[in-house]
């Protein structure tokens, strides 16, 4: 993706994002850091941009990302989670890094966001976006 | 069972449950299971368990543990109930191997410059200790 089209689709810092995490991922509660890494060979972190959907109803905020996610054949998992950060919290907590939260949106889900700036094993910035977690809901209610 | 005759993550979890640590054993039990897989994701693997078997029997810490899993079978070893800013997060990638992030009395990041790399057990908690995150137990 070229830098314009990053810095055209570059989410706000009063906007915020939901973070699918796996079962695994959650243990007393809690989410992983493990949630938060990039694999070999991502580029980027998949979320989903929630004013998307509406501008402020949480609800229907989370509802889109159900049926975003489910819509696109993603098999979104009974005990899994929805993790929510707020971007520019997330940004400033990730201070050293060039962090980009950008939208992607395709035509099964508009959308979908990367965030941008870390690679994989950067493990401190990982636990920088676990950290940055306000809210937590089920992936499926 | 001792520690020298565990071989899979089924004798983790034994020595475990033998130890009294029976949350512990569940969890592990349950990483090494099918449940709650997604698609791609592999199971918590053997090397794994010892790793984080070696390294949790030779050490005390002042926050339990929690067990979480990567989708590669990495169990990751989460300590985050420190009564202050300290926490420990170690990805165990096999017997040898591991990689983590970790915090310090203050909040901030220790060993910045290992970031993205892996280490041995040995280095880890020559690491560690010094940041008063674990004590290490005498050897044998």
């Amino acid at each position: 993706m070229s830098s314009q089209r990053l810095e055209a689709n570059a989410l706000m810092p009063g906007h915020n994002v939901a973070r699918y995490c796996r079962p695994r991922d959650i243990f007393h509660g809690r989410i992983s850091r493990d949630a938060f890494l990039l694999r070999t060979g991502e580029q980027f972190l998949s979320v989903n941009w929630l004013e998307h959907f509406h501008e402020s109803d949480r609800t229907i905020q989370l509802s889109g990302v159900r049926n975003a996610l489910s819509g696109k054949g993603f098999r979104v998992n009974r005990n899994g989670r929805l993790a929510v950060l707020n971007v520019g919290v997330a940004i400033r907590r990730v201070s050293d890094r060039p962090l980009r939260f950008v939208r992607l949106g395709t035509p099964g889900d508009p959308s979908h966001t990367g965030i941008f700036g870390y690679a994989p094993g950067d493990y401190i910035t990982a636990a920088a976006l676990a950290y940055s977690v306000s809210e937590e809901y089920p992936a499926i209610p | 069972m001792t520690l020298a005759d565990i071989a899979t993550i089924s004798d983790v979890s034994a020595y475990l449950r033998e130890t009294g640590e029976t949350e512990l054993a569940d969890r592990v039990d349950y990483l090494a299971s099918d449940a709650d897989l997604d698609p791609g994701d592999v199971p918590a693997t053997d090397e794994s368990a010892l790793g984080f078997l070696e390294f949790y029997s030779g050490i005390k810490a002042d926050s339990i543990v929690g067990l979480a899993c990567s989708p590669e079978g990495w169990i990751v070893g989460e300590w985050q109930w420190y009564p202050d800013e300290r926490t420990l997060t170690v990805w165990f990638m096999d017997a040898e191997r591991v990689a983590f992030v970790a915090t310090n009395r203050k909040g901030e990041f220790v060993a910045r410059q290992w970031n993205g790399n892996t280490t041995s057990h040995s280095n880890l908690k020559a690491v560690l200790e010094p940041e008063e995150l674990i004590v290490c137990r005498p050897s044998d």
